[in-house]
């Protein structure tokens, strides 16, 4: 039996499983999408759930919501991940506790930060109800609105809490792996702490982050679990927007709630080709 | 024009138990080049990063013009370090990796455009600005990071093994283009080795360090005709070491007795040091003795004998048209001439 034959055949079970939820799921969904659903008698298919989709309001202020939100969490990601490497880098005391509490959340699902966000940060949460026990503030209504907030910040707070460590562990990685002498180099011909940064430490970096940091958006972009907890009823982001159609009792609602589900997967495919032709650019290279 | 003084300088890196450079001293003149010459890990690139303010210093003194730069950075020191592997910044042109230092310092671009066509020039690669230093040779790089150090016309040079990574005919070109780039522009220079062949060749003066430590420090020459110890000689390829008890102008040993110039060196125990070349091979009169050839190798434009000479393996070097009388196994008669020989105190 022939290698590639082998590995095929152990691979099948994974396959078959990923073909029938995730091609069937996505064709399912697509046909919807065009009006079919026998199950209410309806055979004939149109563009019309698209239609809508692109006239809705509704539809443009989550697409707003939702750009907002990714494009916020991965940039603070970006930006907290090399702040936060760096300064891992340093040999400091108590340095692998720190390290440990760093890593810490990776472990963590980003539905239970979700929770605990939700627990804590809401007006009628734990840092509320102890402000006003402490009198700073006089009703817990004046504890700032940090989730189910117009912005989103309570989500991309969660996103933050969860991607920082992630994407830092890799930030650490190219850190290592660029070693010291680029930075003593530049500092020897005149560059000083802020220009080695800029000019030298920034350019090693980014590109080995920005594929992923591609991956952390099309992640936040499609994401369900964390709005759906800690966002507002309106405007909601896609994921949910898409779900409050389907759940409708109305089934007329259903297409465009599939019509929703076919652009984020689209969307996000994009992404996901950018992303491949990066990673074959970088690595094409060296 | 700047000199540079190292005072009693010493580093223990962060957790490390002993110092990797200790208690060293050195004396650097405006425009000297000065060859940092030791085997690995003795500590050449330690002593360098704290002559350019990469690495603090533990404690001592670097001293640039008799001025204390110990907390001055490095950005300030204008003393410029490169690397045996270029380190050229692979994400900018070869234009902007020389104008780097220029750059960081503000200067008006048109002003880095002429001098990185200038260094181009210097460096002989002229053309090269829009290329990357991925499409470059290893030569090439080393000369574009030698470039990229000099425009910004540095007080102190401070090249690390910048030959180590090339093949030998690209090593020879280099050095040459270092000698002369050395010679004009005169800047102070401090160049990191573990070869001594490549330390005499460039150098003004070595500092011979082991295990963080100066051994010895002075011109080529006298590596090779005035050893401080054992181990220098033999770094400088030199074992041929006889121990004998000297008093006065005489060293008694166990193939008999040697006349020696007049030394410093106390009378009591001695070992006798002289070069393989220095040996007069046949010769039966005065300071001479016989002793028998182990091995003859032919090297095409000398003879290298392996010599017992008493309970030592001594190399010496003799006339490539060698007879029959001194094949292998056979005993030799030798002398050595009293002013080459060098005497070390035990
Ligand atoms: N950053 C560092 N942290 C801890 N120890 C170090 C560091 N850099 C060097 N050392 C140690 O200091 C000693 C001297 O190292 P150094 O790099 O100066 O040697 P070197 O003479 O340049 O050697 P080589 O010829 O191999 O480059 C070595 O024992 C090395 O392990
Ligand atoms: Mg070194």
């Amino acid at each position: 039996m022939s290698k590639r034959l082998t590995i095929t055949l152990l691979l099948s079970p994974a396959i078959l499983i990923i073909v029938t939820l995730f091609i069937g799921g996505f064709l399912f969904g697509l046909f919807q999408s065009f009006g079919y659903m026998p199950i209410i008698g309806q055979h004939d298919m149109s563009l019309d759930a698209y239609r809508n989709m692109f006239t809705d309001t509704k539809f443009f202020g989550s697409l707003f919501l939702t750009l907002w939100i990714s494009l916020a969490a991965t940039i603070l990601t970006i930006i907290f991940a090399i702040i936060t490497a760096l300064a891992m880098r340093q040999t400091f005391k108590g340095r692998r506790i720190i390290n440990f509490l760093y890593q810490f959340p990776i472990t963590i699902p980003h539905l239970v930060i979700a929770v605990g966000a939700m627990l804590l940060f809401s007006q009628s949460g734990m840092f509320a109800r102890i402000f006003y026990a402490l009198g700073i503030i006089s009703d817990q209504s004046q504890f700032p609105i940090l989730v189910y907030d117009n912005l989103g910040i309570g989500i991309i707070y969660v996103y933050l809490w969860k991607q920082i460590p992630f994407m830092g562990l890799i930030v650490i990685s190219i850190l290592q792996s660029v070693g010291n002498d680029y930075e003593e180099l530049a500092r020897s011909l005149g560059a000083n702490r802020w220009q080695t940064f800029r000019y030298v430490l920034l350019p090693l970096i980014v590109p080995g982050i920005l594929p992923i940091s591609i991956i952390c958006f099309a992640y936040t972009f499609g994401s369900f679990e964390v709005p759906y907890l800690l966002g507002k009823p309106f405007p909601a982001v896609l994921s949910v927007l898409a779900y409050r159609l389907f759940e409708d009792v109305d089934l007329n609602a259903r297409p465009e709630a599939m019509a929703m589900a076919v652009f984020i997967a689209v969307f996000i495919s994009i992404l996901v080709i950018f992303y491949k032709k990066l990673i074959k650019r970088i690595t094409g290279r060296t | 024009m700047t000199d540079v003084k190292l005072r009693n300088l010493e580093k223990v890196y962060d957790g490390a138990s002993e110092p990797s450079v200790k208690n060293l001293s050195l004396d650097i003149n405006a425009g000297e080049l000065v060859a940092l010459l030791g085997p690995s890990g003795c500590g050449k690139t330690t002593t360098l990063k704290m002559v350019g303010g990469l690495h603090d210093v533990t404690s001592g003194e670097v001293l640039f013009n008799g001025v204390r730069v110990n907390d001055i950075r490095p950005e300030k020191r204008e003393a410029v370090m490169v690397y045996q592997n270029y380190l050229l910044f692979p994400y900018m042109t070869i234009e902007d990796n020389i104008g780097f230092g220029l750059k960081m310092r503000h200067v008006d671009k048109k002003e880095i455009k002429k001098r990185v066509g200038e260094m181009l020039s210097l460096v002989r690669l002229e053309g090269f600005e829009t290329r990357k230093p991925a499409q470059l040779s290893g030569g090439q790089k080393q000369r574009i990071a030698l470039a990229r150090a000099l425009i910004i016309r540095p007080k102190i040079l401070l090249l690390d093994e910048p030959l180590s990574n090339l093949d030998a005919h690209l090593r020879d070109e280099m050095r040459e283009m270092i000698l002369k780039i050395h010679k004009s522009f005169g800047v102070t220079t401090i160049f990191v080795t573990h070869d001594q062949e490549e330390a005499v060749l460039l150098a003004d003066r070595i500092a011979l360090m082991f295990n963080g430590e100066l051994h010895q420090y002075g011109s080529p020459q006298e590596f090779y005709e005035k050893p401080v110890s054992k181990k220098v000689a033999a770094f400088f390829g030199n074992e041929n070491f006889l121990a004998g008890v000297k008093t006065g102008a005489t060293v008694k040993t166990e193939i008999g007795d040697f006349d020696v110039e007049k030394s410093d060196v106390p009378d009591g125990k001695v070992t006798i040091v002289i070069r393989p070349e220095s040996i007069v091979l046949g010769d039966t009169g005065h300071n001479s003795f016989q002793a028998p050839i182990n091995r003859r190798i032919y090297m095409g434009t000398y003879t290298r004998y392996d010599v017992r000479v008493g309970g030592n393996a001594w190399n010496v070097i003799g006339d490539p048209n060698y007879t029959e009388e001194y094949d292998e196994g056979r005993n030799a008669s030798f002398s050595l001439p009293k002013e080459k020989i060098w005497i070390l105190e035990e």
